[in-house]
């Protein structure tokens, strides 16, 4: 991508205003936006979108692939929909007003850099020991179109009209993840689950570990000879309740989260220290 | 006939949505719909010549040292028969026995945990909330001189508070992303912009440095287990990653307390 492809070079400007709107519809098409989606970002209409789109071509040389646009249900239902729950969760911790409300094109742009961006680091393509696996296909597909479309879907005014295709917001208990999910009425919450790795419990990889040592005939080490201690839940824990496997709900696709707050730590810490606190008032 | 009624009726669902969705999208939006752009220089929508998106997939190397460095430190202490290294285990990092077993008796080398665990971009541990408070508070009532600490512990924990605060005044971080970066909020990153080295350091190094997981022990024990180039690791690579984006945001007790409308959430209001 030719940095040195500033909006002066391509279009003559002609209020301060519009020239926000041009730069912005600029930036956009790099990003994959869709004309229609850059038309309601940006407030432009459609021909003056396909003048910007069509100079941007030009000296990027870059195609467009026009992609249909897809459901809530239909982007979080498949392999993608890790990437897809992942950028919602972000979109919504950095939106920096009402979810409900208003779109935030910046926090959308910021979640999705952070989870592309990491999962391409993770990948590495020019290492040789890279393994494929079932997220690549699903990571290579990516469009910035269907975040749009959930993040659209996370507000009211879609919502009251039709909400039978949703994005909802939930936290699982079994996995410790919030996550997001459709809420077509026949999504199962582990559908997006099932994409993710099922860790082993800790406790079950040790005994494993100390029957194949038996197995070996070695000798009793000096971690069992050590003092007892409380097994200290990570931050993101509630505590155990292995019997209980219904995932913990939030049925709502609407809230915004603050960065860290001291309210926020004290009342992390009040609960790490209250087992019960999670299914109180 | 069950299955194709369904499938019919998801159709029909489909279509009327998307009817809504396009009407919405399709008609030039208000000015309270969409949130106005950062200012110039920090706006992603406005950066035309991406430096911001390319400062964004700018490693953090100092993120993939502290990792190294830490779990390094936790390898070598794992594999000491000292029963005192349990203590600093339990007391420093927050790890159970269980864990710290299987740290032990794994049968990997320290670079083949390195591979599994260490992250460039998102720190495994974070410093732990209480200890967080605790030096928030600290600074709050005043600096004040402190006694000379013993040259063991500064050096032990110096390079890490010097990376800390590395990370936290990174110019380039436009975002402030060592928040999710290092599982730190916002009062105590103010710790290392507002004041001078000269004057956190004897006070950090002071405090009884105290880390905890940000993902659970399991994900962490299944991952070491794992072959790193197996499906499964990957698969757990992102289990590790939701759990981290997670507990950004404090797990579902804070989330109680964030929620815009708490009388939509059903059975986890009481």
């Amino acid at each position: 991508m030719a940095n040195s492809n500033t909006l002066e070079n391509l279009l003559p400007i002609r209020s301060s205003d519009r020239n926000y709107a041009y730069q912005m519809a600029y930036v956009l098409f790099d990003y994959g936006f869709s004309d229609n989606n850059i038309c309601y970002l940006v407030n432009l209409d459609h021909r003056t979108v396909a003048k910007i789109k069509k100079a941007y071509i030009n000296r990027v040389g870059k195609k467009s692939s026009r992609k249909a646009t897809k459901m809530p249900y239909e982007i979080l239902n498949g392999v993608g929909g890790v990437f897809y729950a992942q950028m919602v969760v972000l979109y919504c911790h950095y939106h920096r007003g009402k979810i409900d409300d208003a779109l935030d094109l910046e926090a959308m742009l910021l979640a999705w850099n952070l989870v592309t961006i990491r999962n391409r680091c993770l990948r590495n393509k020019d290492e040789k020991d890279t393994p494929v696996d079932r997220y690549d296909n699903a990571f290579a597909d990516l469009n910035i179109n269907n975040l749009f479309t959930l993040c659209m879907s996370l507000r009211h005014s879609i919502r009251a009209i039709n909400d039978s295709d949703g994005c909802l917001i939930e936290y699982s208990k079994k996995r410790q993840v919030i996550y997001a999910r459709s809420s077509m009425v026949d999504f199962d919450e582990a559908d997006l689950l099932k994409y993710l790795g099922k860790p082993t419990s800790v406790l079950k990889i040790k005994e494993q570990l100390k029957k194949a040592e038996k197995d070996r005939g070695m000798t009793t080490d000096v971690i069992n000879n050590s003092r007892p201690h409380r097994k200290v839940a990570p931050l993101c824990s509630q505590p155990e309740n292995t019997s209980d496997t219904k995932n913990e709900m939030v049925p709502v696709s609407l809230f915004k989260l603050q960065p860290l707050t001291i309210q926020a730590i004290q009342t992390e810490l009040s609960s790490e220290n209250d087992p019960d606190a999670f299914t109180k008032k | 006939m069950a299955a194709n009624t369904l499938k019919s009726v998801k159709d029909l669902v489909s279509e009327e949505y998307k009817n809504v969705f396009y009407k919405i999208r399709d008609v030039k939006h208000g000015p309270d719909e969409i949130l106005p752009c950062l200012k110039h220089n920090a706006s992603l929508a406005l950066d035309d010549k991406l430096e911001r998106k390319e400062s964004l997939a700018k490693l953090n190397r100092s993120i993939g040292d502290l990792e190294t460095d830490i779990w390094g430190k936790i390898y070598s202490l794992c594999h000491n028969d000292d029963p005192q290294t349990m203590t600093c285990l339990h007391e420093k990092f927050s790890l159970s026995n269980d864990l710290i077993y299987v740290i032990r008796h794994c049968g990997k080398n320290q670079q083949d945990v390195y591979k599994s665990l260490v992250d460039p971009l998102l720190s495994s541990f974070c410093i732990a909330p209480k200890l967080q408070l605790s030096l928030i508070d600290r600074f709050k009532s005043g600096i004040k001189a402190l006694p000379n600490t013993g040259a063991a512990s500064v050096s032990t924990f110096f390079y890490f508070w010097m990376t800390i605060a590395n990370i936290v005044n990174d110019t380039e971080d436009y975002y402030g992303l060592y928040r999710i970066r290092l599982g730190i909020s916002e009062e105590f990153a103010m710790i290392f912009k507002k004041y001078t080295p000269a004057e956190y350091m004897p006070i950090l190094l002071a405090s009884d440095v105290c880390l905890k997981l940000r993902c659970s022990e399991d994900v962490i024990a299944s991952m070491i287990m794992a072959d790193s180039n197996s499906p499964e690791y990957m698969a757990l690579r992102q289990t590790r990653n939701y759990q981290l984006f997670s507990s950004h945001a404090l797990g579902p007790a804070s989330l109680r307390q964030k929620i815009a409308h708490p009388e939509s959430i059903g059975s986890l209001v009481r």
